[in-house]
C-alpha cells in the first residue's frame, strides 16, 4: 500500500485493500504475537488492534505495511502488559464455554495441559519459541520460516529441534506427564 | 537421555521426539484460532464514507441554496437603492423648482427695484420712505 486517500471511492479500495491483507497475512501476525506474549487470545486482540489501527490511519502511507502491523502490535502487547498488573483479567476457560455437553473431568485435563504447555513455552528464548510457533501453527517449512527470520532452512532445522528438546526438558522439569493425555 | 541429532526415535527426558512432535501439534490445534475472523473495521470507519458522501451531498445542496438566496438579495438592495435614488431625484427636483420659483409681485419689497444707485435715494413703499443704498458699512468700535 503506497498511498491511503481517504475518500469516497479510494477509502472503500484501501479498505478493500486492508481487508484482503489481513485475509493473508492475519495468521501469520498472530503467531508472531502469540510467540511474544503465550496468550492464544491476547495475540489474537493484537492482531485485531493492529490492523483497526490501520484503518484509523491516515497520515504518511505505510510503506512496509507487515512491519507496521507487527510494530503496532508488539507495542499494543507491552502496553497491556505494563497495565496488566493493575488490572483484573477474565476468568480463566470463561471464553471457552460454549454449552456444549463435555466431560467436566475432560475438560478440565485439556485445560490444565494447555496452560503447562503454555506456560513451558514461555520459558524458552523468543526465537525458540517463534520457531515453534511458525512450524506448529502455521506448518510452515524450515525455508519458510527462515525467510521470515532471516536465517538458512538448515539453521531453522537445527533450531526446531534444539527448541522442541528444551520444551521437553522444561515441560519434565515442571513435572508434566506424557500419560495424562 | 538427552536427544542430540533430532531424531523422532529418540527419548528427551520422559518424551520422545516423536511425541514432542504430536503434543505439540494438538496444543497449536487448540491454541490457534479456527478461522480468524475478519478484521475488525472501526464502527466510526464503517459510517465514514456515507457520512462523508451525505455531508458531500448537503454542502453542495448548501452552496447552491446560498448562492440563489445571495442572488435574490442583491437583488432586492439593487431595488431599493433604485427607488431611494428615484425619490432623492423626485425630492431634488421638487427643490430645485421651488428655489427657482419666482417670488410673488404682491410681497413689499425693502430694496430697491432698480438695484444698485450707487450712493442714490430711492423711495420705496407708498409711504415714501426712502431707501439709501451704501456699498459698505463701516463699523466703528464704540468706547
Amino acid at each position: 500500500m503506497t498511498s491511503s486517500e481517504p475518500a469516497g471511492s479510494g477509502l472503500l479500495a484501501r479498505n478493500e485493500e486492508i481487508a484482503h491483507f489481513y485475509r493473508e497475512n492475519a495468521r501469520e501476525l498472530w503467531a508472531i504475537f502469540y510467540s511474544m506474549c503465550s496468550d492464544p487470545e491476547r495475540a489474537h486482540d493484537a492482531v485485531q488492534e493492529a490492523f483497526a489501527r490501520l484503518y484509523d490511519h491516515h497520515g504518511e502511507p505505510v510503506r512496509d505495511l507487515r512491519a507496521w502491523l507487527l510494530r503496532v502490535g508488539q507495542n499494543w502487547l507491552r502496553d497491556v502488559a505494563r497495565r496488566k498488573s493493575s488490572s483484573c483479567s477474565l476468568l480463566p476457560g470463561l471464553d471457552e464455554f460454549t454449552g456444549a455437553a463435555v466431560d467436566p473431568r475432560q475438560s478440565a485435563e485439556l485445560h490444565e495441559r494447555q496452560l503447562q504447555i503454555r506456560a513451558a513455552l514461555a520459558e524458552l528464548n523468543e526465537d525458540d519459541r517463534k520457531v515453534l510457533v511458525m512450524k506448529y501453527s502455521m506448518d510452515w517449512s524450515a525455508a519458510q520460516i527462515g525467510t521470515v527470520m532471516n536465517s538458512s532452512a538448515a539453521a531453522i532445522d537445527m533450531r526446531l529441534s534444539r527448541a522442541r528438546r528444551r520444551l521437553a526438558e522444561i515441560l519434565v522439569e515442571q513435572g508434566y506427564q506424557h500419560e495424562e493425555f | 537421555m538427552k536427544s542430540s541429532d533430532g531424531s523422532h526415535d529418540h527419548m528427551i527426558g520422559q518424551l520422545s521426539d516423536q511425541q514432542m512432535e504430536l503434543l505439540l501439534r494438538d496444543f497449536f490445534a487448540i491454541e490457534v484460532p479456527a478461522v480468524l475472523p475478519t478484521a475488525r473495521q472501526p464502527a466510526v470507519q464503517l459510517r465514514r464514507d456515507p457520512v462523508d458522501h451525505s455531508v458531500r451531498v448537503s454542502r453542495s445542496a448548501i452552496s447552491v441554496r446560498s448562492g440563489r438566496l445571495t442572488a435574490a438579495l442583491a437583488l432586492a438592495a439593487l431595488g431599493l437603492c433604485a427607488v431611494l435614488l428615484n425619490q432623492d431625484a423626485e425630492r431634488v427636483a421638487a427643490m430645485a423648482a421651488r428655489v427657482n420659483q419666482p417670488a410673488a409681485t404682491t410681497d413689499s419689497m425693502l430694496v430697491s427695484p432698480q438695484g444698485a444707485t450707487k450712493g442714490g435715494r430711492v423711495p420705496v413703499g407708498a409711504d415714501g420712505l426712502l431707501l439709501q443704498e451704501t456699498e459698505q458699512i463701516e463699523v466703528h468700535p464704540q468706547r
